[in-house]
């Protein structure tokens, strides 16, 4: 078990190219669902990450304040949000070694109708790799997205799904899909790459954009959930 | 009688010069030898027809000269002509023997018949031709002094005589008699190879004269020999001279126009030429024998050197105002004792202002130069003229016209020249516009406009600027008895003002200009679209209002321009730019104060507000009302004198909805409504939304009833992906929203409404 997660973080760590940096140590988790309803007992699983010897300790800022008011070695923990709107929740593994790892992810409190997750992952030659999931929990007309395109990168859409046009704005320097519609229930996605203009400019972008579209209520509007930046 | 004792007198006295010894004893003898020695002279003369002839002259013997052809009986010299008959005189160079021929028809004439009476025929002389004599139609007498003579002859054919020896001095009368078949009567002189003659008549006696005298000598000075027009010139012929006697007569002809001007018996005549130029002055002096000759010179006439011009400051006056005359007298000769008289109506007072070193008589309105006015100096002479009040006037109906003429004269040298220029004012109640402006000063703070006639009838700026105020707000010019500026007058008047150019003379010629005026519409929407009834965020009307440009451009200079534009009725117009025009709201017209220069191009842009309330209800009535209004406009110009249509945009599509892709370039996501201020572009919100409306199937709200369909949609997205404004063509595309005008054919976009 633990020979064959050596293996796997070694293909991790030399694909993604952050061997160097963060070996042997990652942070990640995921929410039970990016959109919670207001007062419900949220899930988050920790995605165990790999260390060569010993157990991580796991903190958790779930106001955002960047203090973390709980420390934890379980995997699993609980938490309830009282307010509806977005939240960054950020999770720090500190190793046995004293390495130390953050991962920040938004979720949006209170049941919407349209929402989308972004993903963001590192690949060869600092570029990334985004996805992004639109996720309709009713029949959401002319959904679509605009992501904020981060200075020094060029964007090139790789996966257009089922979308109706996808532009890159030179003017606000955006990427915008527009998709015709989502079925209740139903999700979309969209996959693009930025690419570091130059080599040297490849840093820590942050990732920004907006989600929309008609639903009953006429037009929903909301920032889109997941990850702020790449690992 | 007399004529011949003078002849015998005269050569007397010549003779006596070499033989006065001998005069006594040989005398007779002396004078006959001389006498024959003498040249002879002959002359042709039928009524007042008098010419010199010299005989033909040849070596043969006269009747080997005539030729007679006894085989065919006729004369072989190649003088005769058809329907002619023909004499001269022919001198044997050998003998010195002179002969009479005369020769009737020839070749291609017609058959005839003539009867010529004779008398002076010199003792001793014979027919020594008789052509024909044998022809029983023909008689042949003579018995000097006297002869008669008939022929008749075949068509083609020829008849003649030779009248042989004709001894000088003799005088031969031949009187024609019934003639057929002779037209004309020509008389053949001088050498044959010059080809001279004189054509007489078949009816009046022909003499034929043969004679000792000598011609006269004609010769002539004139005095000036540079003459100016009206100057009496001298012309001395006392060097024309008789060799063998004296002259009788001088006649003159002044002009070269062949006719006699004077004639006399005295060589000194003066003449004063009416105009300037070269005149060819011909003197024919003649004896008392009759013989003449004849001389002509080249007289050079030129106009005074003095040119008197008069400027009066307005062509019309009103009762008992003052105006203004200025004389100028410029000279490139010297003058003394110059005056001026002028001549002005009666009770009209003259004050003179500047005497220009004249003594000046008011009685007489005359000035009087004490000193020299010198060569290439110029006077100035002017006064002031007050037109007698209307009490004065009131046997005088107006308007009248009256003159002020005058004349300028010199004594050294004499000329005497009338004044040019202006002479004629009219006294009137109401002047024109322009000489009203022309003579205008501009109110000050405590003065209205006033009238000051003295001025020039030059347009000044500050007249001008005066006249556009008025001109604006439709006040009445002084002096004009209410009258008010049209455009026309006001582009008029700017060309005088701004070419500097006298009301009262025409506008300087310019060259024709190439003017193009180019209107642009700059609509609240798409497509000289006009959108009622919408409101902008504080509610106010905003679909309303557009802004036109006019640019005009010009090759070449433009005086006067003027811009008119045509709009319906109640729409409102504020000027934005007005680049140097001068506006006049109440008939949306622009005159361009100034010189537009060749090559320049000026623009005026204002903004147009339709009204909301009169055409919503119309509008109301029709959901898809669309109604389409052209503007219309002119440029022109009054100096080159044009006038264009303005080109460019017209139509303006007044409405209360918009088509859907213009909808959805001006939706706002935010407000879910339309904002006429955003872009023709569309964006990925509108282009969201536009898809929502698609999956709606629901009327686009301002739109005219329609919805997106599928086509629609798609020609969306491909605005919102391509970045192509919507009123371009979408790149591969045959056509973009705006081809599809509401004005081009309004009917078509209502359709839509399903009814």
């Amino acid at each position: 078990m633990r020979t064959l997660a050596k293996v796997i973080f070694l293909i991790i760590a030399l694909a993604t190219g952050v061997v160097s940096t963060t070996l042997g140590i990652t942070a990640n988790f995921t929410p039970a669902t990016y959109n919670p309803n207001v007062g419900e007992s949220l899930l988050f699983n920790v995605i165990r990450p790999v260390v060569e010897r010993g157990s991580a300790t796991y903190e958790w800022d779930f106001d955002g304040d960047g203090a973390y008011e709980i420390s934890t070695g379980d995997e699993l923990i609980r938490h309830t949000f009282d307010e509806p709107g977005h939240h960054n929740i950020t999770l720090r593994v500190t190793a046995t070694d004293g390495r130390r790892v953050t991962r920040m992810k938004e979720i949006l409190v209170g049941a919407s109708p349209l929402y989308a997750i972004r993903t963001a992952t590192t690949i060869e030659h600092g570029a990334i790799s985004v996805l992004i999931t639109i996720v309709a929990r009713e029949w959401i007309k002319a959904p679509g997205f605009v992501e904020k395109l981060p200075v020094g990168f060029k964007a090139k859409p790789v996966e257009p799904g089922e979308a109706m046009g996808a532009k890159i704005n030179t003017s606000n320097n955006s990427l915008e899909v527009l998709f015709s519609e989502i079925a209740e229930g139903e999700e979309r996605s969209f996959r693009y790459r930025l690419y570091p203009l130059t080599e040297a400019e490849a840093g820590c972008p942050v990732l920004n954009g907006l989600v929309s579209g008609y639903g009953t209520n006429g037009r929903i509007e909301a920032q889109i959930c997941g990850d702020l930046s790449q690992y | 009688m007399k004529q011949s004792e003078k002849e015998v007198a005269m050569k007397a006295r010549k003779i006596s010069l070499y033989a006065l010894p001998l005069l006594v004893t040989a005398a007779l003898l002396f004078s006959t030898v001389a006498l024959a020695a003498d040249e002879a002279y002959y002359m042709v003369i039928q009524g007042e027809k008098q010419v010199q002839i010299e005989p033909v002259e040849g070596p043969a013997g006269v009747v080997d000269y005539y030729g007679y052809d006894e085989t065919i009986f006729e004369s072989k010299l190649p003088f005769r002509e058809p329907d002619t008959a023909v004499i001269f005189l022919y001198r044997n160079t050998t003998s010195e023997r002179v002969s009479l021929i005369m020769l009737l028809g020839g070749a291609g004439g017609s058959e005839g018949a003539a009867a010529f009476n004779m008398t002076g025929i010199p003792m001793g002389a014979d027919f020594l031709v008789k052509d024909d004599e044998f022809d029983m139609r023909e008689t042949w007498e003579i018995s000097p002094p006297i002869g008669n003579v008939s022929w008749g002859w075949d068509a083609g054919k020829s008849d003649g005589l030779v009248l042989s020896p004709l001894e000088v001095p003799f005088e031969l009368t031949i009187t024609p008699g019934s003639t057929t078949g002779i037209k004309q009567v020509k008389f053949i002189h001088g050498a044959m190879a010059v080809d001279q003659e004189t054509s007489l008549n078949t009816t009046d006696p022909i003499i034929i004269r043969g004679m000792f005298n000598k011609p006269p000598v004609a010769a002539f000075t004139a005095s000036p020999v540079t003459p100016y027009t009206g100057e009496p010139v001298t012309f001395d012929a006392s060097e024309a001279r008789d060799p063998d006697g004296d002259i009788a007569s001088y006649e003159w002809d002044f002009n070269g126009d062949g006719i006699i001007d004077a004639s006399t018996a005295d060589p000194i005549i003066t003449y004063e030429f009416p105009s300037s130029g070269l005149k060819a002055v011909s003197l024919r002096v003649s004896d008392y024998e009759g013989a003449s000759s004849r001389y002509s010179y080249n007289v050079e006439v030129t106009a005074p050197a003095v040119r008197v011009s008069r400027t009066i400051s307005t062509a019309a006056a009103l009762p008992g105002t003052t105006f203004k005359v200025v004389v100028r007298i410029e000279t490139d000769t010297e003058l003394a004792g110059a005056g001026l008289q002028e001549q002005l109506p009666v009770t009209w007072d003259v004050k003179p202002v500047e005497n220009a070193g004249a003594a000046f008589k008011r009685s007489e309105t005359q000035w009087v130069f004490v000193d020299q006015i010198h060569a290439g100096t110029t006077r100035v002479i002017s006064y002031e003229v007050t037109v007698p009040d209307s009490e004065e006037l009131v046997a005088i109906t107006l308007p009248a016209s009256f003159d002020i003429c005058g004349n300028f004269s010199s004594v050294t040298p004499p000329i005497e020249v009338p004044v040019e220029g202006d002479t004629d004012i009219e006294v009137t109640d109401a002047l024109t516009i322009k000489t009203a402006v022309a003579h205008l000063v501009p109110r000050h703070d405590t003065t209205g406009d006033t009238i000051d006639l003295r001025l020039s009838q030059r347009i000044y700026t500050d007249q001008m600027e005066r006249a556009l105020g008025l001109w604006v707000s439709d006040e009445a010019i002084p002096g004009t008895l209410g009258a008010t500026c049209d455009l026309e007058t006001m582009k008029a008047l700017a060309a005088y003002c701004y070419t500097c150019t006298p009301v009262d003379d025409p506008f300087p010629a310019v060259p024709m200009a190439n003017v193009v005026a180019l209107r642009t519409i700059d609509a609240p929407v798409p497509c000289n679209n006009i959108l009622l009834d919408y409101y902008d965020k504080d509610g106010n009307p905003a679909g309303n209002r557009f802004i036109v440009n006019v640019e005009i451009t010009t090759d070449q200079d433009l005086y006067g321009v003027g811009l008119e534009e045509k709009l319906p009725t109640g729409w409102k117009v504020t000027p934005i730019e007005n680049d140097g025009f001068v506006y006049k709201e109440t008939q949306v017209q622009w005159i361009l104060a100034g010189k537009m220069l060749a090559g320049s191009t000026k623009g005026v842009t204002y903004e147009v507000e339709v009204p909301q309330s009169e055409s919503l209800k119309r509008a109301a009535t029709d959901p898809c009302y669309v109604s389409c209004n052209d503007l219309l406009g002119t440029v022109d110009a009054a100096l080159p004198c044009f006038a264009i249509d303005v080109e460019g945009d017209s139509a303006v599509a007044i409405s209360d909805c918009l088509p859907v892709l213009v909808v959805i370039s001006k939706w706002n996501t935010e407000l879910d409504g339309i904002d006429i201020t955003l872009s023709d572009k569309i964006s990925f919100r509108q282009a969201q939304r536009a898809v929502a409306f698609w999956l709606e199937d629901a009327i686009v709200p301002r739109s005219c009833g329609e919805k997106i369909d599928y086509d629609s949609v798609r020609t969306i997205i491909a605005y919102w992906l391509t970045d192509v404004d919507i009123c371009k063509v979408l790149p591969g595309r045959p056509s973009s929203v705006c081809e599809k005008n509401p004005c081009e054919n309004p009917c078509e976009e209502v359709d839509k409404c399903g009814n």
